[in-house]
């Protein structure tokens, strides 16, 4: 080909981009699976092209690969599911029990608050306080079928995103080497430094974050396990994945665990003994794994991260805040690349 | 028959072939054939046709480029190099982020297999001896080079 028809197919290709991000933008909501599926192809990509680098076709290391894995999830599932039920059934059953306790809860605080400041008492504030957090935890309640049908729908977990993730590991970079062969010369070398970063952000990122996802789901349900906290695998669970949104996922699974042990147990000590649990996670999260996740470190400042997780959760929900950190931290690196080559 | 067969399916023919290609480039001399398809892995391809630009001066450097077929001219100036079949150029740019000293133009209609620093970088990263190798045969080629000039 020569290079001014290159370069018209790399404008025109140029516009096709832009006028997929539209698409993807319009049709955001049924992006989910696409994304769950690039997440989980990402993951284990590596373990597929190593199988590759002995010489065979690339379908015998997906089929290898797929053969394991969906052997190890069965396996997994096979033990969790009955624990999961049980532990959802036992919430279902004790949910008007927990209700009742953590009003009366709120109740014995504001009165232990109101005896050490009296002026609440005269504005009614407790009260207020009380009939809000009711309110709130009636629409959350109401809210969950809502957003788990939303999040992952049967056909979705089931169908969809392993056929997606199939096809993905299939593919590998069968894309990305016919863009490269596309492309007009001038840019070969600089589009091939920006796919890179690319694919080294979000690889790294994604790696690191289920990891980490699964080391805090373990030492949840182990921690709280031990406590004798109900719903230890649930919260553990939860956490896990709150654990996706940074800064705020910490603090979810705390705030989780801490309600439910101190409306099972009524107890101050048992409110210690869980923080304690989860500053011991912590601790041991960020001198041990993160340190073992290479490039975990997305370079990006606190004020950054939290405008993007913001503005990703505005547009695309929920999944738009666990993608908005590495999004954001690939359009600040080509940025910087860009800005420095223009320099040089 | 059957282990034909099986051959057929399983073993990744295209990959073998590149592999055969990666041998006979001097600066692979010695490397182990697991290494040599990790490298074929990385690997991306080009078509130019005759009178094509590769790259021009002061272009950002960071690709190898390996010739498959068809014939390479570099040139600056009054200086002119022509890279043959199995000849290779852009190799400074695995040592150091730099920029293209030369014009790079293919003279006849050829293949080009293009391999980018960062990922060889983490390919000899994370094993080491294919490093050093790689290394050794492009200092005994620098060496090389700079006995003729002397001579």
């Amino acid at each position: 080909m020569m290079e001014s028809t290159k370069n018209r197919v790399f404008i025109i290709l140029v516009i096709l981009f832009l006028g997929c991000c539209l698409f993807l933008y319009l049709a955001r909501t049924v992006l989910v699976p696409f994304l769950i599926a690039a997440f989980i192809t990402y993951l284990i990509s590596p373990l597929v092209t190593k199988i590759q680098s002995f010489g065979y076709k690339r379908f015998v290391g997906v089929a290898l690969v797929a053969v394991v894995l969906v052997s190890i999830f069965a396996g997994v599932l096979t033990i969790l599911i009955p624990i999961l039920i049980n532990e959802l059934e036992n919430f279902q059953f004790n949910a008007d029990k927990y209700y009742e306790y953590f009003l009366n809860y709120l109740d014995s605080i504001s009165e232990k608050i109101e005896l050490i400041f009296p002026v609440l008492k005269r504005y009614n504030v407790s009260n207020a306080v009380i009939f809000e957090s009711k309110d709130f935890l009636l629409y959350m309640a109401q809210q969950i079928p809502n957003y788990l049908t939303s999040i992952f729908s049967i056909f979705s977990i089931i169908i969809l995103i392993p056929m997606l993730v199939f096809f993905m590991l299939l593919s590998g970079n069968k894309c990305l080497k016919s863009l490269v062969a596309l492309l007009p010369s001038n840019y070969v070398e600089t589009i091939l430094s920006i796919l890179y970063q690319i694919d080294a952000i979000s690889g790294r990122y994604i790696r690191g974050q289920i990891i980490e996802a699964f080391f805090v789901v373990s030492m949840s349900a182990l921690a709280l396990g031990l406590l004798g906290v109900n719903f230890a695998l649930l919260i553990g669970i939860i956490a896990g994945i709150a654990n996706l949104i940074p800064y705020l996922g910490p603090i979810v699974g705390l705030t989780l665990a801490v309600t439910v042990g101190a409306v099972q147990y009524q107890t101050f000590a048992i409110v210690i003994k869980i923080v304690i649990a989860y500053a011991i996670i912590k601790f041991l999260d960020d001198n041990f794994i993160q340190p073992l996740i290479v490039g975990h470190n997305v370079n990006l400042g606190p004020v950054s991260m939290v405008f993007a997780m913001l503005a990703g959760g505005h547009v695309f929900g929920f999944f738009g805040v666990v993608f908005a950190v590495p999004v954001a931290a690939i359009f600040k690196s080509v940025f910087v690349m860009l800005v420095k080559r223009s320099q040089t | 028959m059957l282990k034909k067969i099986l051959r057929l399916l399983f073993i990744d023919y295209v990959l073998r072939e590149d592999i055969a290609f990666l041998k006979k480039i001097p600066l692979f001399r010695k490397l182990s054939d697991r290494s040599l398809v990790k490298l074929a892995l990385i690997i991306f391809k080009r078509n130019y046709l005759a009178g094509e630009k590769i790259y021009e001066i002061n272009n950002e450097a960071n690709v190898l480029y390996l010739v498959k077929s068809g014939q390479i001219n570099l040139s600056r100036g009054n200086t002119n190099k022509v890279v043959e079949k199995e000849g290779f150029f852009g190799e400074m740019s695995l040592l150091e982020n730099t920029k293209h000293t030369f014009l790079a133009t293919a003279s006849k209609d050829s293949e080009l297999y293009l391999i980018y620093r960062a990922k060889f970088e983490d390919m000899i990263e994370s094993n080491g001896k294919t490093g050093l190798i790689i290394i050794k045969n492009l200092a005994s080629m620098f060496a090389a080079k700079l006995k003729c000039s002397e001579v």
